[in-house]
């Protein structure tokens, strides 16, 4: 037994006279290959450190929402665009993400470039620039872009009340940011509407949610080509899945609930028709300006006048006191997924300060509202019966398009108080019931089914052509557009990608090409966070990558602009010029526009600079890690 | 007596289901995406996405979140469902009355179609009618449902107008108003005496009704078939035969009820499945049914509506198995439950 134990120290011993060999015998292979590789290549001088990307190249990956087919083939001709600078030595990769995930690598900054869309809230520049150019901004923040120059150029333009001066301050802006290249604007989608011939008084204005029922008209009578359920009655729109959040104005801060908001209250004032800039009174008699005394000199406040003889769809008369309840609640409940944010962020001094207002689950006994009554009512108060008072914390000249949105839609506020009031009740009551002034009354929200309404024949200024509008949710395209063939509805919604199949049909009439404010862009991250990457191997970029101005522009003329228009939006969509789009207050076509031109391309990225690495920190060769080893 | 203790005791293991379901749905939800996502939109600033963390608990370890949703449950709050914009509880209330009706009648159709050529199949086995049978049955399993129901919809509403392109009503009836009492259309049009409505309710189910009917009756044929095949060479067939009974009742009397035991278990699954909704024929038929709901809701990740809806399926199926064993016992009298 004992001469079969191995000693501890022989078998150390031994173990390292092996472990030396193995090193010395690793050490000589690779000294020799080595060797042999610059014996081959003797003659060259080494290859000297490329100093710029494009002879460097690099890896990127590129984000978008999986199922976004749109932004999916964006960020495809990105990586054309770019791989074909330099084949091979630049590689991008594409990468969907569900909408959680991307909302995580959002968060941790980790997504090196994302492709996104916005819509705007209300129609004023400031709602494209601030989120996106101020260091405070939602999307400016997240690719960590700051620039106090510009931040006080947003601040300074937004308290203009000069509208030339105004407008020539945000062209100055534009023209900035065109040469910052900070985001590239890809696409401002152009409107699609596709309905019966039979229907007239159709128009579009980009600041709506989805249709004005109050213009329409169609015949009584049953015209040719109409099926045997003709209804000259009814209005029926087949739309596409998904339900309204809310339908009330505190709560609802989406398209589906919005046309129904905008159909069934009225705000103050809206915009004039097809304009997104003119604003007319609704139910203010007049639009306040500086000239009538309705805004003050330094615009801090805002004077409405309302109209009298104004009545709810429950029969009361609407004053005053109607508008200050109907914003003092949406202050109170302070959702934060809510659209309150614009009244309050102008209307609350430190507004961001305060909480919601905590009314849901089992604390509806004790509601505590988010903005408390006190501080509400420094801010909006009813002067008299007919006049409400607003006071700006700073002045903003784009409240005015605040107060068009449906945050500042009118309700009842005997109806509200007769069914919870502001409780836990009445909210849950209010999210599907309305009492507003509109031509239609709200009748009936079937969940994943329909929404009805109907005329309100005491309206002011005369009841509506149709009598019953109902939205019918259509989930499958080819069943909508199906059923306008058909007629059995008077208008769908037809994705872009489908509008073949209702172009050229008779009987149905298509109107496209004015532009909506929607905007596809692509996000550049000047800070990247490396440690939280979701696949380190497919980027290896340093974090200030997009710092470098001359790799934007670069990425900014490596993109096809009109293919990505004509393949992926079907024609559907125009080259925006920065963030301010076509039709929208502010809107400048002296900015020009990124061409899609490789040679740019190549001369910007040449003309980048790639970090000198420091040679301490620089990656070891193998040699030298055996080495390392070895004296360790 | 012994039958209702077995009832009651089938029926208490409802509870320990329930909750192994909702245990690995809630983790299941947790694990394979944020629950906040359902709640955040573009616009949301990070503070504003804090607030959200902060409100429906998602900032908290995974078994404390379980714990208020448990406790929300227990109280009869089973959460807001985002995709419905409806308390859960409402939402299945709402949605299952249109699948069960559209469920029931592909179920009767598929049966009545199902047992009726499998039967015939086995009578006339190695006859051209069963080999054209078999074909279509064969068909059926793997038509897509989706390609079924435009073609259906297409040929049956566009071009012949026979039937509706899909809902549950006309329009008409939406204007003059739908009675709802329970959800169910066709029981909720008889209460108040609308009988215009209750027809026009049954002429929507029809042509999704077939639609989902299809791959069950394929199913229920060659299932049948099988059955029916094996019942036939058995020895009491043969002594019935020979005894002298006409071949009818034979083959409807003693081999068909042998039959159905093991077509009753493949309709029970399917019963058990449909319910559960069907996205595709929902949604080409715009039917307002659990199957888009559920599709929808586990789309944006919605989490209260995807763990109430697994719930409800976890329970249908406890249901209908356990009704299917009770019909084992009618069936082969030699079965005993208890």
């Amino acid at each position: 037994m004992e001469g079969s134990e191995i000693k501890p120290e022989a078998a150390a011993k031994g173990g390292m006279n092996i472990k030396l060999i193995a090193i010395i015998v690793v050490a000589v292979l690779v000294i020799a290959a080595v060797g042999v590789v610059l014996l081959m290549g003797g003659d060259d001088e080494p290859e000297p450190e490329a100093t710029n990307w494009l002879d460097k190249g690099f890896k990127l990956e590129l984000f978008y929402n999986s199922g976004n087919d749109v932004r999916a083939l964006a960020c495809q001709l990105m990586k054309q665009g770019l791989e074909a600078l330099n084949p091979g030595k630049i590689d991008i990769t594409t990468t969907g993400v569900e909408w959680a995930q991307y909302l995580e690598l959002r968060k941790n900054g980790a997504m090196p470039a994302m492709f996104l869309g916005w819509a705007p809230d209300y129609a004023d520049p400031d709602n494209y620039v601030q989120p996106f150019y101020h260091s405070a901004g939602t999307y400016s923040s997240m690719i960590g872009y700051f620039n106090s120059t510009l931040d006080d150029m947003i601040v300074e333009a937004q308290g203009i009340l000069d509208l030339d001066d105004r407008a020539a301050a945000y062209e100055a802006m534009e023209m900035d940011m065109y040469e910052e290249c900070v985001f590239i604007w890809t696409a401002q989608a152009t409107q699609f509407h596709a309905e019966r011939s039979w229907i007239s008084g159709y128009y579009f204005n980009p600041m709506q949610s989805g249709l004005v029922y109050y213009s329409f008209d169609k015949p009584d009578v049953a015209p040719a080509g109409a099926p045997s359920s003709y209804d000259g009655d009814t209005f029926v729109m087949a739309t596409i899945d998904g339900n309204p959040e809310s339908l009330d104005t505190a709560v609802g801060y989406e398209t589906a609930g919005g046309e129904i908001m905008q159909n069934v209250y009225e705000n103050l004032i809206f915009y004039n028709g097809t304009s997104a800039s003119e604003l007319i009174p609704v139910l203010a008699s007049e639009v306040p300006t500086v000239d009538n005394g309705g805004i003050s000199e330094d615009g801090l406040t805002y004077i409405f006048h309302l109209k009298e003889d104004v009545k709810f769809h429950d029969g009361t008369d609407m004053t005053s006191e109607d508008v200050k309840y109907s914003l003092a609640r949406a202050l109170m409940l302070n959702d934060p997924h809510s659209p309150v944010w614009m009244v309050g962020q102008v209307t609350i001094p430190d507004y961001y300060s305060y909480d919601q207002g905590s009314y849901s689950g089992s604390e509806n006994a004790t509601f505590t509202p988010g903005i408390p009554d006190d501080v509400i009512d420094a801010a909006i108060w009813a002067s008299d019966d007919y006049t409400i008072q607003i006071n700006l914390t700073s002045a903003y000249p784009a409240f005015l398009y605040v107060m068009a949105y449906n945050i500042g839609g009118v309700m009842s506020k005997d109806y509200v108080e007769a069914n919870g009031g502001i409780s836990y009740d009445g909210f849950l009551w209010m999210y599907n019931h309305m009492c507003g002034t509109g031509p239609y009354q709200f009748v009936e929200w079937e969940s994943s089914n329909y929404i009805s309404m109907v005329r309100y024949d005491e309206y002011r200024d005369g009841p509506a052509a149709i009598k019953n509008v109902v939205i019918q949710q259509i989930a499958d395209a080819a069943t909508r557009i199906l059923l306008l063939k058909a007629g059995d509805v008077d208008c769908a919604a037809v994705p872009r990608f489908q509008k073949a199949d209702v172009e050229g049909v008779v009987g149905i009439n298509v109107t496209q090409g004015i532009g909506t404010f929607n905007i596809d862009f692509l996000g550049l991250n000047q800070a990247l966070n490396l440690t939280a990457l979701p696949n380190p191997e497919k980027t290896n970029v340093p974090a200030d990558f997009f710092a470098d101005k001359n790799v934007r522009l670069a990425f900014a003329h490596a993109f096809d602009y009109a293919k990505y228009i004509d393949s992926g939006l079907k024609g559907t969509a125009i080259q925006p010029n920065g963030p301010i789009p076509m039709g929208m207050f502010g809107y400048s076509a002296n900015i020009p526009l990124y061409d899609f031109n490789m040679t740019k391309a190549a001369d910007f990225l040449k003309a980048s600079d790639v970090p000198a690495v420091d040679a301490g920190a620089g990656a070891d060769t193998v040699l030298d890690m055996i080495i390392a080893r070895i004296e360790i | 007596m012994r039958l209702l203790n077995y009832i009651i005791r089938r029926l208490l293991l409802l509870i320990p289901v329930l909750l192994g379901v909702s245990i690995i749905v809630f983790t299941l939800t947790r694990i394979t995406g944020n629950p906040a996502a359902a709640y955040i939109n573009e616009k949301m600033s990070q503070s504003q996405i804090d607030q959200v963390f902060e409100r429906y608990h998602f900032d908290e370890p995974i078994w404390t979140q379980f714990i208020y949703w448990l406790q929300g449950v227990i109280q009869g709050d089973w959460g807001w469902s985002r995709t419905a914009s409806l308390p859960v509880t409402d939402a299945i209330l709402k949605y299952f009355p249109a699948t069960f009706e559209l469920t029931i009648l592909s179920i009767i159709i598929a049966v009545v179609i199902g047992i009726l050529l499998g039967m015939s199949s086995a009578v006339r086995r190695n006859k051209p009618f069963d080999h054209v049978t078999r074909v279509v049955s064969l068909i059926g399993v793997s038509l897509p449902i989706f390609w079924l129901a435009l073609i259906l919809q297409f040929v049956f509403y566009y071009q012949l107008k026979w039937f509706p392109a899909g809902g549950r009503y006309d329009i008409s009836f939406i204007i003059s108003g739908v009675p709802r009492f329970t959800g169910f259309l066709l029981i909720d049009s008889l209460m108040v005496g609308n009988f215009n409505l209750f027809f026009n309710g049954i002429y929507h189910l029809i042509l999704p009704a077939v639609t989902l009917s299809f791959g069950t009756i394929a199913i229920v044929t060659r299932i049948m078939r099988n059955s029916m095949l094996e019942v036939l060479n058995l020895d009491y067939i043969r002594t019935a035969r020979a005894k002298g009974l006409s071949d009818r009742s034979v083959i409807w009397k003693h081999a068909r009820k042998n039959a159905m035991i093991p077509t009753t278990t493949v309709i029970g699954l399917a019963f058990g499945g449909l319910l559960g909704g069907a996205v595709l024929t929902e949604s080409i038929f715009y039917w307002p049914g659990l199957g888009r709901w559920s599709a929808n809701s586990i789309r944006v990740l919605d989490s209260t509506s995807v763990i109430g809806f697994c719930l409800l399926v976890a329970f249908i199926y406890v249901i209908v198995n356990l009704a299917v064993d009770v019909m084992y016992a009618y069936l082969d009298p030699r079965v005993r439950l208890g």
